[in-house]
């Protein structure tokens, strides 16, 4: 059934507390787990839509959107351990035999009241993905965690908590995907102990009718590793924030992104590298590219608190526009409470293909199309050159190219990072 | 503001405009504290304005009112102080009218800017006019005889608006509608004083005018209002200099600038703000440029308590070229929240922003800005740069700047960095013999350099002198 909402809804219709009560009964769930369900419940149906007052929301304003009639779908949500020594499960049983664990560090890192659809996902989530890595366990080979199963009329509201111990390692690849429309709100909370190694890819691609909001966010322990990549190529509308907590010294974050956006796909990004420990690294790049009526946000916040002297921070952000009608804002912002920072930089640009590396390419006789695939191709590169899984690395630029009509068959990836 | 230094001058924390005048100083007319549909009106009144002036203040008032303070990015300051609209005097006059005649000018306001070295300037013909304002009221204007011959009008803007109403009326109010924002409507409700330039087509003002703004009474406001209008081909760069005593209670500065760049005409507008640390400013400044035009604002902030300041320029026409060097400063208490703000409208525009910032203590700077290029501004480009230097731990420095980039045959670039003095510099400074706090004042005024550089000699000098007052104490 689909039934448009008014303007300024207070919230997506569809959904009661029955619903609530439902997941709760069917998965079982321990008394704290329902308690904080009904809690999230009560949130989100008390809390209004962001305000486009707001910086972050005033180039997505969901107050002006319409959202349809949707019921809840179970996700097809598969996860595959790839060392018998990590734990990967769904979440509603960890609910159930890690309770402990679970009720520790479950909303530990995303609060439920901190959006409306946050809050949602809290009340609503089942199934789920749950990844313990124990203390000095590394995985090395990257473990699959994939979301399909909604289509149009469906919401989703896929949940994944990771709890990587000390000195652990470990990849993931979140990859979700569907053939149509749908509403999705998705929480990934990742806790990353001392000298532990994280990298979580996460793979977007939704149908293109697919409003997509997610929230992503890390807290890192002393001298720990954090990656995360988001790739955007599905989805009709993509919210995404992704977050690192850098409380503890020594820690170090990369944050990449790679955009191909086409038709009138919008994605909007927002990101922060909270920096509190001294001596912590970070290091943003996120790289677009926009053709047809695309448009892209991206308001990422460096923030350097006091006592995190010694640090260093960068972000970059690079926009390539294809066509007349995308859209661009890259707007990097830096907060600086530290006197002793070691380095803070952000840049960002927009544009278009460079002409002259185009006019080269095109009078060594290759074609204006070919070459400015060929420039694409490379715009990609130096982002996704930082994935060291070498498979996984094909895979995310086949994901994105795919959206430029393919890879060039000529071309070789080695001959691309050679160039 | 070529500033002779006298003994006495009362220097308050480093601040050596913080003298008033109150023994001597009597107000020829002042309206209640606090602000009224009556007081607007009474305004107007006294100052025997035209209907249609009058019908713009009650109109922009009533913007005043319905506005909201403004929050969100724009506003992200303003917020944590408590500025108080009723604890203001919103207009004090000290003088009839404008003297052309340094010698005719009240002897104690004469002697302010005497201290503050303003007829000293004209004399040495460093300037080619002068205006001088005194709280609300301008209290002396003049200008070079030869240009006065060519065309140029220089003068107060309430004699504008009696003298030259057709220019006045085809531009006021355009550049900045009074419901732009919050200060603005105010400043439009209130607006006394400032000054009016126009220059001919052709006509190349080779000297800069000058303006001088001093607030002297305490709670006092200052709205004045300065329109430029340089025609097609023309040349003119206009200087101005604020200061205000040091009182305990708050003042507020929220001056609106309009500026009008014809086809191929250049405009150069300098600020050297250096507001006592009881003023809140908050002003608007903004300029259009039409085809081949050039519009720079070199804006410099060393005072006040919080400013709020983002001088704009609309890129209207094919090839316009827009500019702002942005220095700032911030000591204890202080918040320079200080920026720039380039709309591409028209194809081969260009611009460029270049920030340069320096907190100390607990001062903190923040570089906010919008870059904006709209669909059909084909082959702009836009460069900003933006370097914060933090002299202390508490201090704090932000960067918020904004793109928004709806054409994609251009090519926008934004850059920041944020550094401390680095140690290395200064040890090799401290190896060759030079002392702590003579190494960190050559480092800042290296990184200032490059704003400095643009500025008229003689207020190179003055800023250079401005941040080293500002440094005393700073470090060792």
């Amino acid at each position: 059934m689909l039934v448009t909402s008014e303007v300024l809804a207070p919230g997506i219709p569809g959904f009661t507390a029955a619903d609530v009560e439902e997941i709760i009964s069917r998965q079982d769930e321990p008394a704290w787990l329902a308690e904080r369900r009904r809690e999230a419940w009560r949130l989100y149906e008390s809390m209004d839509l962001p305000d486009p007052g707001e910086e972050e929301w005033r180039r997505t304003n969901l107050r002006e959107m319409t959202f349809d009639a949707v019921r809840p779908v179970r996700l097809d949500q598969s996860g595959g351990a790839t060392s018998s020594k990590v734990v990967v499960s769904d979440l509603a049983s960890a609910a159930r035999e890690r309770s402990e664990l679970v009720q520790r560090y479950l909303h530990s890192t995303v609060r439920p009241d901190e959006w409306k659809f946050v809050a949602l996902n809290a009340a609503l989530w089942s199934g789920g993905r749950f990844v313990y890595v124990p203390r000095g366990v590394e995985a090395m080979l990257p473990l699959q965690l994939s979301t399909t199963g909604l289509d149009a009329g469906g919401a989703a509201f896929p949940r994944t908590l990771i709890i990587a111990e000390a000195e652990s390692l470990v990849r993931i690849v979140d990859d979700s995907a569907s053939p149509g429309g749908g509403f999705v709100s998705s929480v990934t909370e990742i806790v990353v102990g001392d000298g532990a190694h994280v990298e979580y890819y996460d793979i977007n691609r939704w149908g293109d009718g697919v409003l997509n909001f997610k929230t992503v966010r890390a807290v890192l322990g002393r001298d720990a590793e954090f990656t995360a990549l988001a790739a955007g190529i599905g989805s009709k509308l993509t919210k995404m924030r992704i977050e690192v907590e850098m409380p503890q010294p020594g820690a170090r974050t990369q944050l990449l992104g790679v955009t191909f956006g086409s038709g009138k796909q919008h994605f909007d990004y927002n990101t922060l590298q909270n920096h509190h420990g001294h001596h912590t690294i970070s290091d943003l790049q996120f790289k677009s590219a926009l053709t047809d009526e695309a448009s892209l946000v991206w308001y990422g916040i460096t923030r350097i608190n006091h006592g995190a002297s010694a640090s260093e921070a960068n972000q970059t952000s690079r926009n390539l526009l294809l066509s007349d009608h995308a859209k661009a804002a890259p707007i990097p912002i830096l907060e600086i409470e530290a006197y002793d920072v070691a380095k803070c930089s952000h840049g960002a640009t927009a544009g278009p293909v460079e002409e002259t590396e185009l006019f080269y390419l095109e009078s060594r006789g290759i074609s204006k199309d070919v070459a400015e695939h060929m420039l694409v191709e490379g715009f990609f590169a130096n982002v996704i050159a930082r994935i060291p899984d070498a498979p996984l690395r094909e895979r995310v630029l086949d994901a994105v190219l795919e959206k430029a009509g393919g890879r060039l068959e000529s071309i070789t990836w080695d001959e691309v990072l050679a160039s | 503001m070529v500033t002779k230094i006298t003994p006495e001058i009362a220097e308050k924390d480093g601040y050596k405009f913080g003298f008033n005048d109150n023994a001597r100083a009597t107000y020829k007319y002042r309206t209640e504290k606090g602000l009224s549909e009556a007081i607007v009106r009474e305004i107007s009144q006294v100052k025997n304005e035209p209907q249609w002036m009058t019908d713009f203040r009650v109109k922009s008032y009533h913007h005043f009112l319905e506005k909201p303070m403004p929050t969100g990015f724009w506003g992200g300051s303003i917020q944590n102080y408590a500025l108080d609209f009723n604890d203001i005097y919103y207009y004090a006059r000290a003088s009839d009218r404008p003297e052309q005649e340094w010698s005719d000018v009240p002897e104690y306001i004469k002697d302010t800017f005497e201290k503050l070295g303003i007829p000293e300037a004209e004399r040495q013909s460093l300037i080619a006019g002068v205006g001088a304002q005194y709280d609300s009221e301008v209290v002396y204007h003049s200008i070079r005889e030869d240009l006065e011959k060519l065309g140029v009008i220089f003068v107060d803007t309430d004699t504008a608006v009696r003298d030259y109403p057709e220019i006045v009326r085809k531009y006021f109010g355009t550049i900045v509608p009074p419901a732009d924002n919050k200060f603005a409507a105010l400043n439009s409700a209130v607006w006394s004083g400032g000054s009016f330039v126009y220059v001919p087509a052709g006509v190349k003002v080779d000297i800069p005018l000058q303006a001088y703004f001093r607030i002297n009474k305490e709670n006092m406001g200052q709205f004045e209002r300065t329109l430029i209008v340089a025609e097609e081909g023309s040349y003119v760069h206009y200087v101005e200099g604020c200061t205000a005593p040091t009182y305990s209670t708050d003042s507020l500065h929220s001056a609106v600038v309009e500026i009008v760049v014809q086809k191929g005409a250049r405009v150069r507008y300098t600020t050297i703000q250096n507001w006592s640390t009881n003023v809140y400013n908050l002003v608007t400044k903004r300029a259009v440029a039409y085809e081949d035009a050039v519009m720079e604002w070199v804006d410099g902030n060393l005072g006040s308590r919080l400013t709020m300041k983002y001088p704009s320029v609309y890129l209207m026409g094919p090839r316009a070229h827009g500019e702002v060097l942005s220095l700032a400063m911030a000591s204890d208490g202080q918040h320079q929240d200080a920026g720039a703000k380039m709309v591409h409208v028209a194809p081969d525009t260009t611009s460029t922003i270049i920030s340069k910032s320096v907190s100390r203590g607990t001062g903190r700077t923040s570089y906010r800005g919008a870059l904006r290029v709209e669909q059909g501004a084909l082959h702009s480009k836009a460069t900003v740069r933006c370097d914060a230097l933090l002299l202390d731990e508490k201090s704090r420095s932000d960067t918020y700047p904004l793109m928004e980039i709806n054409e994609d045959q251009v090519n926008i670039g934004h850059e920041a960095s944020v550094s401390k003095v680095g140690e290395d510099q200064l040890f090799y400074l401290q190896s060759r013999g030079i002392t702590e706090v003579e190494a960190t004042k050559m480092i800042v005024n290296g990184f200032v350099e490059p704003i400095v550089k643009e500025l008229p000699m003689e207020y190179a000098v003055e800023l250079n002198r401005l941040i080293e007052l500002q440094m005393e104490g700073a470090v060792g």
